[in-house]
Parts: structure tokens; C-alpha cells; sequence
């Protein structure tokens, strides 16, 4: 038994090193002013500074979180209205809708956003637009993540019994989902949500293939500047890194506050 | 008129007939319980008069409006579920309070309503509380207090306490029929529990198959039960074919109809004693379970087992193989309807 603790405890040292050593590594040398040796010369802020004030790492920042947000809003609107509308009025849609949401995960991104580019590209509709054309390739991307995770909330605090109580006691059913259900369920959507942002902020690959040229996000700005000072390239890892950490912290928050643990604290207060 | 008249209601679910012309009438500040075996319609029932299943055919009357086609929304029925269905969102204030913000009460009278409604579930430190901090019991006081908050005009319970452990159990029943009374709120109670029916209920309807089998008090129900499914699902009733009945008495029962004895009626000794009112047979011991203070015994009388019932007393015990004389009056050797 002990013997079996020991190797275990090997592996996921060893598992851990293996994920945690380029990213360490990244961040020590972020710091390195001068590395010409096995350590570096002296350390600095100085490319941490740089980027921070490099306008173009700050604005694709921003547009990274921006084009990312957006589909995941969308997606999480449509899917909750459409679960909404399964649950109460046509549950026997429901092996159909999800058909619909799981097809994405059997066709590859690079595929998907290949063929929607040939598709809608040379069109006159408003999807030959890249940007609207990108964010709905994401829509489509983080579509089975969003479904999946809404639907198992949704029958998890078995919403067709709370709506059954709120009709009984005088509400209608959208007043009633909108008022219990979306609040209820919430801490677990932004969970989702942030799986699907997180997955939609770390992408370059669907971005390059359909609005590099129009739309250059953190993630492109880096790619494309690997080159140049690897110091700096670093540094922006760095800082993209604390950002994630810091956006999954807060939605953790706030899921948790949701979830009703800060007001048991109060209470028992 | 009656307060709620149920009137050849039926329900379908695909090719399943559910409710088969059922009729009942309930009158105001009554507690009746529909009771019966799991499928027999009697939930589906309580989905129809809360509105949440519509009818088929039938008509539904509340206080002498037709509330048929009138949707849950607007009967302004009370109901509390088997799982309790409080929202887990909202406080116990923000659930109580929930009803009443539809029905724009205005403040004041929300606040003086719910002070008052969790002083009669006893749950008034708990006013600020989130369901998930309550336990089983006073989830299912809230749920109540809830559901009895609006002042609906009809308040309906479907199996409430089947979740909970049975000493608490035993105290809710309690609790539920004193505010019942203390409002004098009509009451609708679903159970397959005929204890809890017993207990509670000021009439118990006792459904099969989606049909009234018996409806009554709860002793007459007990006493005099008119079917051999209501003598089956009653108690533990003997139910006895003709044929079964000659070969324990000896003797031809008047007609050909099945034939209940309830066990506690049968007296049970070591000597005969004969009457003229009584039948008199003897039979030997094969199983004996206690039961708290009661015994119950199965008796082998020529190849039929008959069920017995004693209080427990030291001085009265059988063991498995003895010899005993049973004896049970003719009156209450019960015939059934077919």
C-alpha cells in the first residue's frame, strides 16, 4: 500500500513538472535582463513594462476578451431560451436539439471555420463580414460545452417541478424561469460560460484563418511577434496568464455569492 | 352546491385511461384524502384540480365557478409537492413572499401575513434562512406555510411526508391537520400511506384503476369495507372466497360473495368457547411477528391461513405449531360487493 502511495505520488510530481515547467520557465525568463549564461545576467521589469504600455498588446487584449464574450453571451441567451422553451412546452424536442449541439464536436475548427470562409465569403449577406462571420464560428464552437453544461443544470434543480410551484402559486412560466430558474442555475452557467471564454480567448488558430488581417486579437499580436524579442513574448504570456487567473477568480466569486454561501456566512452571522 | 365538485372527469395519458368518470364533491373546510396504490390516478387527479394537467372530458367547480379551462395560474389553489419545490434562490421571506408579489399585496400586509403564517409552522427565527439550510421537516413547514400564505381557496397536498422519516413524519401529520383546522382550509390530500389517511382526513377516497372504490369516513372505510380491493388495501383484512370460507367454518356463507374478516376481530385461546353468534374452529400457529404492542399471528385452519391480531400479553403468547381455538362472531364476518 505504501509502496503504491510512493509511485503515485512520483507520477504527479512528475505530471505536474511536465505542465509547469515551459510556463516556469516563461515566466523566469520574462524577467531575464541578459541571458547569455546557464542563469540569467540580472533581472528586470523592463519587458513587462513595455508591454503594458504597448498599445497594440493592450487593444488586443481587449479585442480578445470582446470577440470571446460575445459569442459566449449569445450562445448561453440562446441555449437557455431554447432549453427553456424544450423543457415546458416540447420535451420530446429534446433528443433533436441535442443532436444539433453535439454535431460541432465531430467536425474539426480548422474544417469548420475552412468551409464557412469558402461559404459565406464571397456572399452578400451580412455573414461575409469576418468579425460577424468569426463570432459565429465561435457560436458554433462553444456551442456543445454551453448545451451540455446548461441542460445538466437545468435538470439538476429539476426545473420542471419549481415551475409547476411558481405557476401554482400565480406566476406564468417565462416569469417564473427568468425570476427562479436562471438565478438558480446561474453559478453553473458562469461556469460553462468561463470554460467556453477561456477556450475562445487562448484561440489564434480560427482567428488567423478568418480575420487576421482585420481583427488582431492578444493571442495573433503574439503569434506574430514571436520572433522579435523572446523576452517580450514571454512577458506577454506572463501577463495573459495573471489576466486568465484573475477573470477565473472573479467569476468563481461571483458564482459562489450566487450560489448562496456568502449569504449562509451572513446568516449564521 | 357543494365547495368542489368533480364531475365525470376523465384523463388520458396516450392509450392509458387514467381517470374514468370520476365524480366526488368536497365541502367547504373538509380534509379529504385520496388514497390508493401507485398508479391509480389519484396524483393525476390533484394535477387536474391544481390545473397543472388539463381534463379530457369532465367538468371542474371551486366555489361554484367553473374552473375547467381556467389555468393554474388564476385558480388560486394552494399546493404543496412531494419534493417540497421550494425556490432555492430566494430566502424564506423571498419564498413566502413570492405569491403575494404577483397578487400585488402591498408590503405591509406581505410582512404581517408571513410573520403570521411562520408562527403557525413554528419556523419564525427562520424567516432569513435558504432552503438548503433547512432540514427535511422545515422544508416541508415552508413548503406549507407557502402554499397557505395567498389564502387559497383550496389547499392541496401531494404525498408531503413521503420523504420524511417516520417520527417526524408522525409529527407533521399532526401539524398539517391542526392548521388545516385552525384555517378551516378545505384540504385535498394525496397518499398511498392508509395510516396517514386514517389519521388525518375528515373523508378518505379510496381510488382503483382510476375510479372511486370507496368513499367514506375513515372508520366506516375501516369497518365496513365494500370491495375486496378496499378489504385488501384497508388494513390486513382476510378475504376469503366461498369455497375458502367453507373449508375454515364448515359451513356455506348466505351468498356467494367474497367474504372479509378483519384480524383483530378474531379471538384467539387455548380452550373453546362456544357461542351461537360466533363461529368456533380451531387451527394451529405458523408464524407470529410482533409489532410493537401488537402480535400478529398467521393460524393454518384446515390448509387456509388466516391473519390474527392480539395485543401483546405475556400471559397469552402461542408458539409456532401449537394448537388454538379461534372464534369470530358472525357480524363481523363482512360480505363484499362483487
Amino acid at each position: 500500500m505504501k509502496e503504491k502511495n510512493i509511485l503515485g505520488n512520483i507520477v504527479k510530481i512528475l505530471t505536474t513538472i511536465f505542465l509547469i515547467l515551459p510556463l516556469a520557465v516563461s515566466i523566469v525568463y520574462s524577467f531575464a535582463g541578459q541571458w547569455t549564461s546557464i542563469l540569467p545576467k540580472n533581472l528586470t521589469l523592463r519587458f513587462y513594462v513595455e508591454q503594458l504600455t504597448n498599445t497594440q498588446f493592450l487593444t488586443g487584449i481587449l479585442r480578445g476578451i470582446v470577440i470571446s464574450i460575445i459569442p459566449v453571451v449569445l450562445v448561453n441567451a440562446m441555449i437557455l431560451l431554447t432549453l427553456f422553451a424544450v423543457i415546458v412546452y416540447f420535451p420530446k424536442m429534446e433528443k433533436y436539439i441535442q443532436i444539433c449541439c453535439i454535431i460541432p464536436t465531430t467536425i474539426n475548427g480548422i474544417i469548420l471555420a475552412t468551409a464557412i470562409l469558402s461559404t459565406y465569403s464571397g456572399s452578400s449577406t451580412i455573414f461575409s463580414n469576418r468579425i460577424i462571420m468569426l463570432i459565429f464560428v465561435y457560436c458554433v464552437f462553444c456551442l456543445p460545452v454551453t448545451y451540455q453544461g446548461i441542460r445538466n443544470s437545468l435538470y439538476a434543480v429539476n426545473t420542471k417541478t419549481l415551475l409547476e410551484a411558481s405557476s401554482i402559486l400565480g406566476a406564468n412560466e417565462f416569469y417564473g424561469f427568468v425570476k427562479i430558474i436562471v438565478p438558480t442555475v446561474m453559478p453553473n452557467i458562469m461556469n460553462t460560460a468561463l470554460i467556453s471564454f477561456s477556450g475562445l480567448f487562448g484561440d489564434f488558430a480560427l482567428i488567423k484563418i478568418i480575420a487576421s488581417s482585420q481583427y488582431e486579437t492578444v493571442q495573433t499580436y503574439l503569434y506574430k511577434n514571436r520572433n522579435t524579442k523572446i523576452q517580450l513574448f514571454c512577458a506577454g504570456v506572463a501577463i495573459l496568464l495573471i489576466l486568465t487567473m484573475i477573470i477565473n477568480l472573479m467569476v468563481h466569486k461571483i458564482a459562489s455569492k450566487k450560489c448562496g454561501q456568502t449569504a449562509k456566512e451572513e446568516t449564521e452571522e | 352546491m357543494k365547495y368542489i365538485e368533480i364531475i365525470n372527469v376523465k384523463k388520458s395519458f396516450g392509450k392509458t385511461e387514467v381517470l374514468k368518470d370520476f365524480s366526488l364533491k368536497i365541502d367547504e373546510g373538509e380534509f379529504v384524502s385520496l388514497l390508493g396504490p401507485s398508479g391509480c390516478g389519484k396524483s393525476t387527479l390533484l394535477r387536474c384540480l391544481s390545473g397543472l394537467e388539463s381534463v379530457d372530458d369532465g367538468m371542474l367547480v371551486l366555489d361554484g365557478e367553473n374552473i375547467t379551462d381556467v389555468p393554474a395560474q388564476k385558480r388560486n389553489i394552494g399546493m404543496v409537492f412531494q419534493q417540497y419545490s421550494l425556490f432555492p434562490n430566494m430566502t424564506v421571506e423571498k419564498n413566502l413572499s413570492f405569491p403575494m408579489e404577483i397578487q400585488k399585496i402591498p408590503k405591509e400586509e406581505q410582512k404581517k401575513r408571513i410573520d403570521d403564517v411562520l408562527e403557525i409552522v413554528g419556523l419564525s427565527e427562520k424567516k432569513k434562512a435558504y432552503p438548503m439550510m433547512l432540514s427535511g421537516g422545515q422544508q416541508q413547514r415552508v413548503a406549507l406555510a407557502r402554499a397557505i400564505v395567498s389564502q387559497p381557496k383550496v389547499l392541496l397536498l401531494d404525498e408531503p411526508l413521503s420523504a420524511i422519516d417516520a417520527k417526524l413524519r408522525k409529527n407533521l401529520q399532526i401539524e398539517i391537520r391542526r392548521i388545516q383546522k385552525e384555517l378551516n382550509m378545505t384540504t385535498v390530500f394525496v397518499t398511498h400511506d392508509q395510516d396517514e389517511a386514517m389519521l388525518m382526513s375528515d373523508r378518505v377516497c379510496l381510488l382503483n384503476q382510476g375510479k372511486i372504490e370507496q368513499v367514506g369516513k375513515p372508520v366506516d372505510i375501516y369497518t365496513r369495507p365494500k370491495t375486496q380491493f378496499a378489504a385488501s388495501f384497508i388494513g390486513r383484512y382476510n378475504v376469503l372466497s366461498q369455497n375458502e370460507f367453507q373449508q375454515i367454518f364448515g359451513k356455506e356463507n348466505s351468498v356467494e360473495a367474497m367474504t372479509a374478516i378483519r384480524p383483530e376481530t378474531i379471538h384467539m385461546s387455548r380452550e373453546p368457547e362456544k357461542s351461537e353468534k360466533s363461529y368456533m374452529v380451531q387451527g394451529t400457529v405458523t408464524d407470529s411477528i410482533s409489532v410493537g404492542n401488537i402480535l400478529h399471528y398467521d393460524i393454518d385452519v384446515n390448509g387456509v391461513n388466516l391473519r390474527v391480531d392480539t395485543l401483546f400479553r405475556s400471559f397469552a403468547l402461542y408458539q409456532n405449531g401449537q394448537k388454538v381455538w379461534l372464534s369470530v362472531e358472525k357480524r363481523n364476518c363482512l360480505e363484499l360487493e362483487e
